[in-house]
């Protein structure tokens, strides 16, 4: 006898299929063999109206959350993609906003994309979005923590970052290209917005009063806070900036103040951890 | 409000708290008896979901319902989820919380569906003992839903009305009785409506929701995206009238009108609700028997009716981020 657990690992499996159960053969037996259906339905449209549902909700929330790679693709194309990822990639979290983060590791390894280099930067930064918009409220710094750190600790000195705050080295121009995207989408006739050509910046995506910002970083600032947001102490990402960009330390010493006082107004860094 | 059974309070009738009606509702601040949340819109959460929240929080008796607790799954519910609904629970003061007698994935996937459980013995021990561990560990009453559903299973071998009785009576927990899912189910499996509502423990019930659905001829899906039917308007008084006063909850989770349009509804259900009321204190029933065997005939399928299908099931509304433009307007790059 089918233990409840087997019939429901067996039943999930066919609510992810892609295509119609009733031409799906192993679909029909099964519900054949546990459902009862009715004399409207037969047990495997009793399934498929299940599944369709699936298809139906896990559509509209990767529809909604990445506005900027549906408008890049192109309906089908992008009904296409949506459809494969997800065949292949199992939601896993209670929360349906999490659907969308394999999303970016997807494109990257999909045969047959044109313009891939784009979209990756597209899903990455509406992804970011995503966290952004609903990550935990951090309060901001408290200024006087600053001045309890001992003159000789600063090297081992820990930033702690604000939660809502992303960093993502582009190729393209995503943001600006994403908000004419969004804004076409709402518009009556829009002209079709053109593809940006390739143009290397550094972002930081950022939350403050509700509203996501992005934020324009120079190479060595976006790689210090980079390495600061990765957890490593400040001495060490230093040394990080400084090896990636091709600056010496002492190059990199004069910006130091200056970036995190604007970090800090910012609410980039949100707190300060003296290490051992 | 009057007294509490199972230490849940009647709070009267109050309305989903939705994205489309936070501008007007914290504007305006209209007089409601309570808002319901949907817990997994607010869990481990800040920025623009927490400021409504908290909004909601300053005018409104909150309650917190949920939609993917799963508790009739395979695997139990992870301790990432629990412990985000306790903390929730601790913010909202919520005076119970609630889920569905359903399950929600299988082998790691969480397939965000409100899925039937078969009625089976093996399910009522599994369900009863996760519900009994959940509501001693939320330290607040807790209660589970009926929920509409589309298909059945062979291997069931009780009754909806006697899985959900007997769970609840062994955990010791509230039933939340949505009485639009009586009817989608009744339609949808060939059941009789009235006799599902006169057969369920009236005395664990905790609550009520009211809905809409669209009706599609060979079945009814559970779309909550218009008013609540006339028959399940039926159905709800005969539930309160054996009931009592309970704490009853519109719910409009997609195509959501104007806030007065749910108001209204609302407004409809407190009339409704004294109705029957006042019915049960003189002994008497707002329903005769023409009016019982029009609930059961249009109970009963008709291939031939279709209203507009709908988008399909939305459960509990939109995401907290949909329709809501959160970019700052001179971003720079």
């Amino acid at each position: 006898m089918t233990s409840a657990a087997e019939l429901q690992e067996e039943l999930a499996g066919f609510l992810r299929h892609t295509r119609d159960l009733a031409q799906n053969e192993a679909a029909r037996r099964f519900a054949e063999a546990h459902l009862s259906g009715n004399e409207r339905l037969s047990p495997v449209e009793q399934l498929e109206i299940y599944r369709e549902q699936f298809f139906l909700r896990h559509t509209d929330s990767l529809v909604e959350d990445f506005p900027g790679l549906g408008g890049i693709l192109g309906q089908d194309a992008w009904n296409e993609l949506v459809w494969a990822y997800l065949a292949t990639v199992v939601p896993t979290s209670y929360d349906l906003g999490e659907l969308g983060e394999g999303l970016p590791a997807f494109i990257a390894t999909r045969a047959g994309l044109a313009h891939r280099d784009l979209l990756v930067d597209m899903a990455t930064l509406e992804w970011h979005h995503v966290v952004v918009f609903s990550a935990p409220d951090h309060p901001r710094l408290d200024p006087t923590k600053l001045s309890t750190v001992p003159e000789d600790a600063w090297e081992r000195v820990r930033l702690v970052t604000d939660p809502a705050l992303r960093l993502q080295r582009l190729r393209y121009p995503v943001g600006a290209l994403r908000r004419r995207l969004v804004s076409a989408q709402g518009a009556a006739n829009a002209e079709p917005v053109p593809l940006p050509a390739e143009a290397p910046s550094f972002l930081a995506i950022h939350r403050r009063d509700h509203l996501i910002q992005h934020d324009a970083l120079d190479r060595l600032a976006f790689e210090l806070l980079h390495a600061i947001a990765s957890g490593q102490p400040l001495g060490v990402a230093c040394e990080t900036a400084a090896t990636r960009t091709g600056v010496t330390l002492e190059a990199l010493g004069p910006w130091l103040e200056g970036w995190f006082g604007d970090w800090a107004a910012r609410g980039y860094v949100v707190d300060v951890v003296v290490g051992e | 409000m009057t007294s509490a059974r199972l230490g849940v309070p009647d709070l009267g009738v109050g309305i989903g708290l939705r994205v489309p009606h936070y501008q007007r509702l914290f504007a305006e601040r209209p007089a409601l008896d309570f808002v319901e949340i949907i817990s997994e819109n607010f869990m481990g959460v800040g920025g623009r979901p927490r400021y409504h929240l908290e909004r909601a929080l300053e005018t409104y008796r909150v309650v917190q319902h949920g939609v993917a607790l799963g508790i009739g799954g395979p695997e139990a519910p992870t301790e990432r989820y629990l412990g985000r609904l306790k903390e929730l629970a601790r913010v909202t003061r919520t005076p119970w919380v609630s889920d569905h007698f359903c399950w929600c994935g299988a082998g790691g996937a969480h397939l965000h569906d409100l899925l039937p459980l078969p009625f089976t013995p093996e399910l009522v021990r599994t369900v009863a003992d996760r519900a009994r561990r959940l509501q001693d560990e939320l330290g607040v009453p807790f209660a589970l839903e009926n929920t509409s559903s589309y298909l059945t299973y062979k291997g069931s071998v009780l009754a909806e009305w006697e899985f959900i009785g007997e769970i609840a009576e062994r955990a010791n927990i509230g039933l939340l009785f949505d009485v639009n899912n009586v009817f989608v189910t009744a339609y949808n499996h060939g059941l009789d409506p009235v006799d599902f509502v006169r057969q369920v423990p009236h005395e664990r019930i905790v609550q009520i929701h009211l809905a809409g659905h669209s009706n599609l001829g060979t079945h009814i899906i559970d779309t909550h995206d218009r008013h609540v039917s006339e028959p399940v308007w039926d159905l709800y008084r005969l539930a309160i009238e054996l009931t009592g006063p309970v704490s009853t909850l519109i719910e409009w989770d997609d195509q959501i009108p104007e806030l007065e349009v749910v108001l209204a509804e609302a407004a409809r259900a407190k009339v409704e609700r004294e109705r029957a009321l006042a019915a049960r204190s003189a002994g008497l029933s707002t329903l005769d028997d023409e009016c019982l065997r029009a609930v059961r005939d249009a109970a009963r399928a008709d291939p031939s009716h279709k209203d507009d299908a709908g988008h399909g099931m939305r459960q509990g509304g939109p995401r907290e981020s949909a329709g809501v433009n959160n970019d700052a307007p001179e971003a720079a790059e």
